[in-house]
């Protein structure tokens, strides 16, 4: 026998991706007509109302951004049914088996679901046209907020990968949970400790600790300042360190499954 | 090829189903793991494939760990469990995406065996019973030529006359290099292909012997009155009259029925016991 990588083989890879693809095919082509249906409703509706509004700052990245997080957290469905088995037992890498459903859940979903609005909006607006004598934009896929949502769900979807591999039922609603904990933590904690603390000395949001002195304007910009380092050190964090500590822990719980 | 060394595992951290398991399978063989509802043959047949971690102690299959799921290790085990996945694909597309996974896997039998198991290979796994989906794993487990197959339950489902055809096919597989492991309920269904024999029972291994060791020490006989003699090691009313083990004093080596040696080994009847150990005990001198 030939000797084998153990950690990536690009037939074995290859293999791996195609096994995962076609036998979830059905499945990807069901949700597809289903989604474009709902789509095409609200499309038409949007072009009688002719009230269409900014498409791209709302409605498309939504659309986007929640349908892709709801794939990702049935993508390794597999690993909590009777079909763990099989997907365990499949003789290719953990490594391979992550990477296939990378590939899936960001470069194909992202594929597919800018074909999916292009036809469904060019159906829209050709309904639209025909029917009412409405103008319907056609979807633009390489519009900057478009782009701007891709990358976003790109990082975001690392931690619903987690989610999906992690939690055994429930895996949308329990990550939305996971990361949403944490944050209320983060606002509900300084919220009540202001409330506490200050909310006494404070006038028309000018905290007056000893009369006569003020926490007020220009001490606020330096308050301001420091709150947008924190965001941007956040932000770069975000997009930088997000992904890669996502995927690394979703390949070692990966690693940990049993069937 | 698959060494089992002071095993434990449990489901909750505080009731272990196995304890300290010891067992090493040889090539060459067809092994029947029996045992009662719950004893652990399913769970010891996925810490084979890897599908479940052992908490204390080794498994080693092929010189690999199976918890680490190699694919090398992998694509040389094939597991078909009792209930098992099919995709709302073609046999033969589907087929066609696993081939590639398994080095070994003989096409030209496959399609053989999904012809003697009169399977088209062109029908949806959806227009399938579950007998039928069973026959095609069966076909391509035996195809696949992995050094190691695991049945949980192979004929539960499939009629009689497919019985006598994978019996038949199932003889026709095993070699000197591979081990299939049939752990299953109905032993009448595998009464001549199954030996040895590994019986489970409360998280042990209280029984591992080949049928010919058995035959050896163990003289069956049918008699119309109830056995009342001391020497009688254990014994099963039937329609026919009293089925009554005794110890083999005279050579005649005897057929062993695997459903009565079963019962005779979980009855832990003390002498039965002592008679199977004493052969152990000369086994390692």
């Amino acid at each position: 026998m030939r000797s084998i990588n153990k950690f990536l083989s690009f037939v074995r890879f290859r293999n791996t991706f195609y096994s995962d693809l076609l036998s979830n095919i059905w499945k990807i082509v069901i949700a597809a007509e289903a989604l474009a249906g709902i789509l095409l409703l609200f499309f038409i509706y949007v072009g009688i109302r002719t009230i269409e509004p900014n498409l791209y700052k709302t409605v498309y990245p939504a659309i986007i951004i929640i349908t892709g997080l709801i794939v990702t957290s049935l993508s390794f469905s597999e690993l909590y049914t009777g079909k763990s088995y099989f997907y365990l037992t499949l003789p290719s890498s953990l490594f391979e088996k992550l990477l296939s459903k990378l590939i899936i859940i960001s470069v194909l979903y992202l594929l597919g679901i800018n074909i999916l609005l292009i036809f469904v909006s060019i159906t829209a607006k050709g309904i639209n046209y025909f029917l009412f004598g409405n103008q319907f934009s056609i979807f633009n896929p390489i519009h900057p907020n478009i782009l701007s949502s891709e990358l976003f769900y790109l990082i975001v979807l690392t931690i619903f990968l987690f989610g999906a591999v992690y939690f055994k039922k429930y895996n949308f609603l329990k990550t939305i949970l996971l990361i949403s904990t944490p944050i209320l933590f983060m606002i509900i904690f300084p919220a009540i400790s202001y409330k506490i603390m200050f909310w006494e000395y404070q006038e028309s949001g000018i905290l007056k600790l000893q009369p006569g002195y003020a926490i007020a304007p220009p001490s606020v910009d330096y308050l301001v300042d420091a709150i947008q380092q924190i965001v941007e050190i956040f932000t770069f964090l975000f997009y930088s360190v997000t992904a890669p500590f996502f995927l690394l822990l979703t390949y070692l719980r990966l690693r940990e499954s049993e069937a | 090829m698959i060494k089992i060394s002071n095993l434990s595992f449990g489901y909750k951290k505080k009731s272990e189903l196995f304890s300290d398991l010891n067992i090493e399978l040889k090539a060459g063989n067809i092994y029947g793991l029996l045992g009662k509802n719950g004893a652990g043959k399913t769970t010891l047949l996925k810490i084979i494939s890897g599908l479940l971690f052992p908490q204390r102690g080794t498994c080693n299959v092929l010189g690999y760990s199976p918890q680490k799921r190699k694919p090398n290790f992998l694509s040389q085990i094939y597991y078909i469990p009792e209930e098992f996945y099919t995709p709302s694909l073609k046999i033969q597309k589907y087929i066609e995406l696993l081939i590639p996974f398994y080095p070994g896997f003989d096409n030209e039998k496959f399609d053989l065996h999904l012809d003697e198991l009169e399977i088209d290979p062109q029908k949806k796994f959806t227009q399938l019973s579950y007998g039928q989906k069973k026959r095609v794993y069966l076909a391509f487990g035996l195809a696949s030529n992995c050094k190691i197959l695991i049945l949980d339950e192979p004929t539960n489902g499939l009629d009689i006359p497919t019985k006598r055809i994978f019996r038949k096919l199932l003889a026709s597989s095993i070699n000197e290099d591979n081990i299939i492991i049939i752990s299953t309920h109905q032993v009448s269904d595998l009464q001549n292909i199954i030996d040895p024999v590994i019986i489970l029972d409360n998280g042990k291994i209280v029984f591992h012997k080949t049928l010919s060791d058995i035959a050896q020490k163990i003289s069956i006989q049918l008699q119309q009155t109830k056995p009342t003699d001391d020497e009688v090691l254990y014994f099963e009313k039937g329609a026919a009259g009293y089925t009554v083990l005794t110890e083999n004093q005279f050579g005649q080596e005897d057929e062993i029925n695997i459903e009565l040696l079963f019962n005779a080994v979980i009855s832990n009847n003390q002498k039965f016991t002592e008679l199977v150990n004493a052969e152990v005990k000369n086994e390692e001198h």
